[in-house]
């Protein structure tokens, strides 16, 4: 559907504020149900334990660490852990 | 044979946390406090973790996507931050000529591209400028603000030289901040054309705070691509420093950089901004839309029955969508341990 489209159907005929309510639907659709899905790569570095989601991202589907309860290189889902680590690095970050 | 792990995560405001147990040897259960308890990861590994997320797309790739020379995606090696914004580079070996400001040409100032396969930066962004190798930072810079702090040695003096014995002279007192240490990579640009080669992204170079003279080493190695137009992506590599011809009363910028392997970006893209363009949804998704944009409509009418009446036609329509394309009917298989897997 084009924009124009979308303005007719809503009887409107301001389109920047039609664009602007357009992206957010876009990620309110997102939020709820999936359109567009990727997965990205990140490298592990020893010692750090943050590291910056994606600028893009909408939501988080899934987390997979490269031989995670196995030895094979495969990547496996990790789990969410529910508290932090009483463990925590030199730098407090 | 790799050896098992155990991760776990959790999330920290705009970051996740990545924990690891400490199960690395039996050795260390005796003299390692740590050992068995989670702490952050005990071990490096290059693409250890694959993050799957969804992302919202507001804009439409050009029909035909090409690479190599005139193509509208260009592999990138690093990232940097040029006057708080995101500048994308691209790095070169000693022995091709590095990306010229009509090579970027493609990019156009104030038009858009997508980055991908990034960790960070995979989406929309807009260009504000582009230079080349010479100039004040060699690469695309975007408008996208970035509130990060990076190391950087900016002298504009224009009295300093590059020497043909490997070292920079002449740098101006408290151009350097706090240098830069060996493990970094460098971003550097500035001089004239005389010696655009000697340019480009760098590591193994240090720079100690308090120095006028910078000196490469034989540590001292460039980042790149083999090929100025990749075709197909080659990871960037290391390659020995092949030295640089002499360059008097220069300017120079040297930039902290963030080395992103598969890094690219693709120019040309429609961005969703007239009415002409068309919405990246299936039909069904974009009359479900339409509910949306009605509901708000009505919000800024302070009309909240009519809002709660299309919002919840835009979810119905939204979560009907989503269990049509899951397949009904037939049998389900769940996955479990042992004898029932």
């Amino acid at each position: 559907m084009k924009v124009q489209e979308l303005m007719e159907r809503v009887g409107s005929q301001e389109t920047g504020r039609m664009i602007a309510y357009i992206k957010d639907g876009l990620e309110e659709i997102n939020m709820i149900s999936e359109t567009h899905v990727d997965t990205v790569t990140i490298d592990i570095t020893e010692g750090q334990r943050f590291y910056k989601f994606p600028d893009d991202m909408v939501k988080i589907l899934d987390i997979r660490c490269k031989n995670h309860q196995n030895t094979s290189d495969l990547y496996q889902s990790i789990p969410r852990s529910i508290y932090e680590p009483e463990i925590e690095d030199a730098d407090g970050n | 044979m790799a050896t098992k792990k155990e991760y776990a995560y959790y999330k920290k405001g705009n970051k996740f946390a990545l924990i690891q147990k400490n199960i690395t040897s039996a050795n260390n259960a005796i003299t390692d406090d740590t050992y068995g308890r989670y702490k952050s990861p005990v071990a490096s590994v290059t693409d250890g973790i694959q993050l799957e997320y969804v992302y919202s797309r507001d804009y439409s790739l050009p029909e035909n996507i090409t690479t190599g020379f005139g193509g509208n995606k260009l592999y990138l090696s690093a990232w940097t931050v040029v006057d708080g914004y995101l500048t994308f580079v691209h790095g070169h070996t000693s022995t091709i000529t590095p990306y010229l400001a009509s090579s970027y040409g493609i990019f156009a100032v104030d038009e858009y591209l997508v980055i991908g396969g990034s960790s960070r930066w995979n989406g929309k962004h807009k260009v504000k400028s582009v230079t080349d190798i010479t100039g004040t930072h060699g690469g695309i810079q975007t408008y996208t603000k970035v509130n990060q702090q990076v190391k950087s040695i900016i002298d504009t003096a224009g009295t300093l030289d590059w020497n043909a014995d490997e070292t920079i002279t002449g740098v101006s007192s408290g151009a350097i901040g706090e240098g830069f240490l060996a493990t970094d990579y460098i971003w550097i640009t500035g001089g004239t054309a005389i010696d655009q080669k000697s340019k480009g992204l760098y590591t193994g170079l240090t720079v100690e705070a308090s120095v006028t003279t910078i000196t490469f080493t034989s540590d001292t190695t460039k980042i790149g691509y083999k090929n100025q137009w990749e075709t197909v992506h080659d990871t960037p590599k290391e390659f020995p420093f092949g030295g640089f011809d002499a360059d008097a009363n220069i300017n120079l910028y040297m930039r902290e950089a963030f080395l992103e392997d598969g890094m690219y970006a693709i120019a040309n893209i429609n961005s969703l901004n007239d009415e002409d363009d068309t919405i990246d949804l299936s039909p069904y998704l974009s009359k479900a839309l339409v509910y949306y944009i009605k509901a708000r409509l009505m919000e800024d009418q302070l009309n909240l029955e009519g809002k709660e009446y299309f919002m919840r036609e835009f979810r119905r329509m939204v979560e009907k969508h989503s269990s049509a394309t899951s397949l009904t009917g037939g049998t389900y298989r769940i996955q479990g341990h042992g004898m029932t897997k």
